[in-house]
């Protein structure tokens, strides 16, 4: 009789899942590609751990300087600072991690404690989460070295805090992932997502703003919300910090308690979740059909809506126009990207508010904040803000790009049409800009807004020569509504950096010398000649890339066409 | 006089030390329907590819309705219409929206493209979710979305990598006669498929490539004969003839023949 496979311990479960990641991992790089996008990933890693040391330092700081002073309530806003960004800043560099589901390995003899532990550890391995937890030990280490009596009960908050935290990371991620299994539910949240970022970096702008003024109401505010801030996580960890102190032992062991509810709470909403997972939970994305069909016999199909001629099709070859009104109807459907169109114009909402009415006392001393100056600069950031579109034209294409390498069309006309999409969608944010501008300020002056629209013409067919050639030579298949993978290849990236950071340094030399020694006329004068050098860069780079795409037609549709 | 439709000349193609497709020689009348077999990995895919312009050849010629690919890949693909492996749709697109763009891809004007498409949406069954993103589609629909697609600009050559995985038995029995109707009427149909009833059926020639090299090419009474004479298989009642299965794993071999002794863990 046939032996079936013998069970084995958790740990070894653990063990060979690890050594799966590693080997996964290993043949990811396999590519020189692949490994020019990790040097390009080291790099921005290397900036960000830099980042995540200083803000370490600072909490070490913070911790010793609240505890040696006796400034106690420090220690809750330090607490509160580390909760928020160990469950924020996961999910806003989500589409920065390669993706992996785990869920895939229930189809193996997994027990659901190896499942379970496999779900944390593989929540540790999230370099934002790395860098809370790394914040946390500064924390506390900061704390230990102004009061080393308080080591232990340090050290028994920290760790209690930190599983606590973990817990709480992945239930709120298992519950995102479930929300985020349906396509619609997945755009909705991942607009609703981006929103509140917009709005938290408006926040900032509107602090630096109005903060003067608020900060009176802030003064009185302040003693309200701390009792009510006390109950949750953070404010009991720094809760028992200050208690030990302050030499109370039993208030402290108390505070670490509750904390050590919290944890096993979130434990056991875990547990839950995961259990309904490891059960064989379908998430599928066919579990939402639109509605009941009805038999099409009954129903003859209408001709389409598409067939109603646009203005595109008068003015534009076929294939061309074919492709301009594809590519508007993508950009139509893609909530992140619409939701993309609103920062611009909030930012100069924002700051023509500031620039209107400066804080008393403080006077300007860059040009930048001259109000003519901010009209460019809002155009500028709007082509800085498209850039992964920019330069990534078939991002979103898939199995698709099979279809317009096998279509007779010169792939010059393809990228045409792609680009006077990508141009339409600028000039519309352009216009909103010019929008606003004129209603929250005064409409702009005619030779600055010919400057602009010259420094836009420049600006953008850099931008779209550039990203023709990045998106035939370095594309990167972007999952449309999800959280992961939403970023161009790393060496992209970086690419696109140089590109927009020599370009706007171009950009504001050139108003700066027409600051000083002359009118905007000679701005005018300089971005309608660069615009000429580059529209006839822009034609070669176009006539090229029907060779190109030929040539790495192969490439193009391993890149496209592999599953994500 | 009959046309030849798909010509190559020693294609081959190499993906690094792996020689995926070996000095193929091909010929495929018009109006053939054509099934091209291979066991898994042999170099069907890699073929079609190649076929359709989706990927460069290493070395050799193809010629499709006396067309030089290499030199007129523009006027090639207009008369060719091709369901690649894994689709090539927009799913971000409803059909009707799909298959307008692609018609228009494929030279059509606007009025044609949007009344072939209406037409093609009804005949496959998909009209009843106008407003469903193609993302919604189950994968038979999608299969059935990208077969109206590939025949939407009346195409002389059809490749169809494939083509019926998935599509109900509906849908399949319209899609077979569509096709066949085709090729009654000059088109020229070149399939893949691992379903061999499906390839007897409708094939009138096929072609076995295995490991890379064309193995056997020729009608099905060809092969059958020649199977016949080369390895005395004969059918098992007379009067039967040998079933496109038998010659298929006749030519490739079966691989099984040590099985009793593999594998004796398995229940």
């Amino acid at each position: 009789m046939a032996d079936v496979a013998p069970s084995f311990g958790t740990l070894s479960q653990v063990a060979i899942i690890a050594r799966l990641r590693a080997r996964i991992f290993r043949n990811s790089i396999r590519t020189t590609s692949a490994r020019l996008d990790l040097v390009a990933f080291l790099l921005v890693g290397a900036l960000v751990a830099f980042l995540a040391l200083g803000i370490g330092m600072g909490m070490a700081f913070g911790a010793y300087f609240a505890l040696t002073t006796g400034k106690l309530a420090l220690l809750n806003f330090l607490f509160w600072g580390i909760f928020l960004a160990w469950h924020v800043l996961p999910i806003l560099f989500a589409s920065f991690t390669v993706g992996f589901d785990f869920r895939n390995l229930l189809r193996f003899p997994l027990r659901f404690l190896a499942f379970y532990l496999l779900s944390l550890a593989y929540s540790l391995f999230d370099p934002a989460l790395l860098s809370c937890l790394f914040w946390l030990i500064c924390l506390g280490a900061g704390a230990a070295f102004a009061r080393p009596d308080l080591f232990p009960a340090i050290l028994l908050v920290v760790m209690v805090f930190a599983a606590a935290n973990l817990l709480l990371g992945r239930l709120i991620s298992s519950w995102l992932e479930r929300l985020l299994a349906r396509r619609r539910a997945r755009e909705a949240l991942i607009a609703l997502f981006l929103l509140s970022m917009f709005s938290l970096q408006l926040f900032g702008v509107a602090g630096q703003r109005w903060g003067n003024e608020a900060g009176p109401l802030r003064v009185k505010l302040a003693p309200l919300l701390s009792p009510l801030l006390r109950p949750f996580p953070p404010g009991l960890a720094s809760s028992s910090i200050e208690q030990a102190a302050q030499g109370n032992a039993l208030p402290t062991l108390a505070p670490v308690a509750l904390l050590a509810a919290y944890g096993v709470l979130f434990a056991w909403l875990l547990r839950r979740r995961l259990l309904a997972q490891y059960r064989g939970e379908d998430l599928s994305e066919s579990l939402a059909p639109s509605r009941p069909s009805v038999p099409s016999a009954f129903r003859p199909a209408p001709v389409s809506s598409a067939s109603s001629a646009s203005f595109a099709s008068f003015i534009l070859p076929p294939p061309v126009a074919a492709m301009f009104e594809k590519e508007v109807r993508y950009i139509l459907r893609n909530s992140i990207l619409l939701l993309t169109m609103v920062a611009p114009v909030l930012f100069l909402i924002v700051l023509l508010s500031a620039g209107q009415s400066p804080r008393p006392g403080k006077r300007s001393v860059m040009p930048i904040t001259s109000s003519d100056f901010l009209f460019p600069g809002a155009v500028a950031y709007a082509v800085l803000i498209f850039t992964n579109l920019l330069h990534n034209c078939f991002g979103y294409a898939g199995y698709g790009i099979q279809l317009l390498l096998a279509a007779p069309v010169r792939f010059r006309d393809i990228l045409l049409g792609v680009n006077l999409a990508q141009t339409a969608l600028v000039l519309f944010e352009t216009a909103l800009i010019t929008l606003f501008y004129s209603f929250f300020f005064h409409p702009p002056a005619l030779l600055m807004l010919l400057a602009t629209l010259a420094m836009l013409c420049f600006l953008l067919l850099v931008n779209l020569s550039a990203g023709n050639l990045l998106s035939l030579y370095r594309p990167r298949r972007i999952e449309f509504g999800s959280m992961r993978r939403q970023q161009a290849s790393g060496l992209t990236v970086l690419i696109g950096l140089g590109i927009q950071l020599a370009s706007l340094l171009l950009i504001t030399l050139i108003f700066l010398a027409t600051y000083f020694f002359g009118g905007t006329w000679l701005a005018l004068l300089v971005f309608l000649v660069l615009a000429a050098a580059t529209a006839q860069l822009y034609r070669t780079v176009l006539d090229r890339c029907t060779r190109i795409a030929l040539d790495r037609r192969e490439f193009l549709t391993a890149e496209f066409c592999r599953s994500s | 006089m009959t046309q030849t439709a798909i010509a190559t000349e020693f294609l081959t193609r190499r993906f690094g030390a792996l020689l995926a497709v070996d000095r193929i020689n091909l010929s495929v009348e018009a109006g053939q329907f054509f099934g091209f077999l291979g066991p898994n990995g042999a170099g069907k895919s890699t073929t079609i590819k190649m076929l359709t312009g989706l990927l460069a050849p290493t070395s050799g010629r193809i010629c499709l309705l006396g067309l030089d690919l290499e030199e007129q890949p523009i006027e090639v693909k207009r008369q060719i219409g091709v369901v690649p492996e894994g689709l090539a749709l927009f799913d971000r697109l409803t059909a009707s929206e799909y298959l307008n763009f692609v018609g228009r891809m494929y030279g059509l004007d606007r009025r044609t493209a949007a009344e072939r498409a209406a037409e093609l949406l009804n005949f496959m069954q998909l009209a009843d979710r106008p407003k469903s993103l193609i993302v919604d589609f189950s994968a038979g629909m999608k299969k059935k979305l990208a077969l109206a697609a590939a025949v939407i600009h009346g195409p002389k050559i059809l490749f169809l990598d494939e083509p019926f995985e998935g599509v109900d038995a509906i849908a399949a029995g319209s899609l077979k006669a569509m096709l066949h109707r085709m090729t009654d009427r000059g088109a020229t149909i070149f399939l893949t498929s691992h379903v061999l009833e499906i390839v007897e059926r409708l094939c009138s020639h096929v072609a076995i490539i295995h490991k890379g090299a064309l193995v056997a090419q020729g009608s099905l009474e060809e092969l059958r004969a020649g199977v016949e004479a080369r390895a005395e298989l004969h059918a098992a009642a007379p009067g039967e003839k040998l079933t496109l299965e038998q010659i298929f794993l006749s030519i490739v071999g079966t691989g099984a023949a040590r099985s009793d002794q593999e594998l004796s863990w398995l229940m």
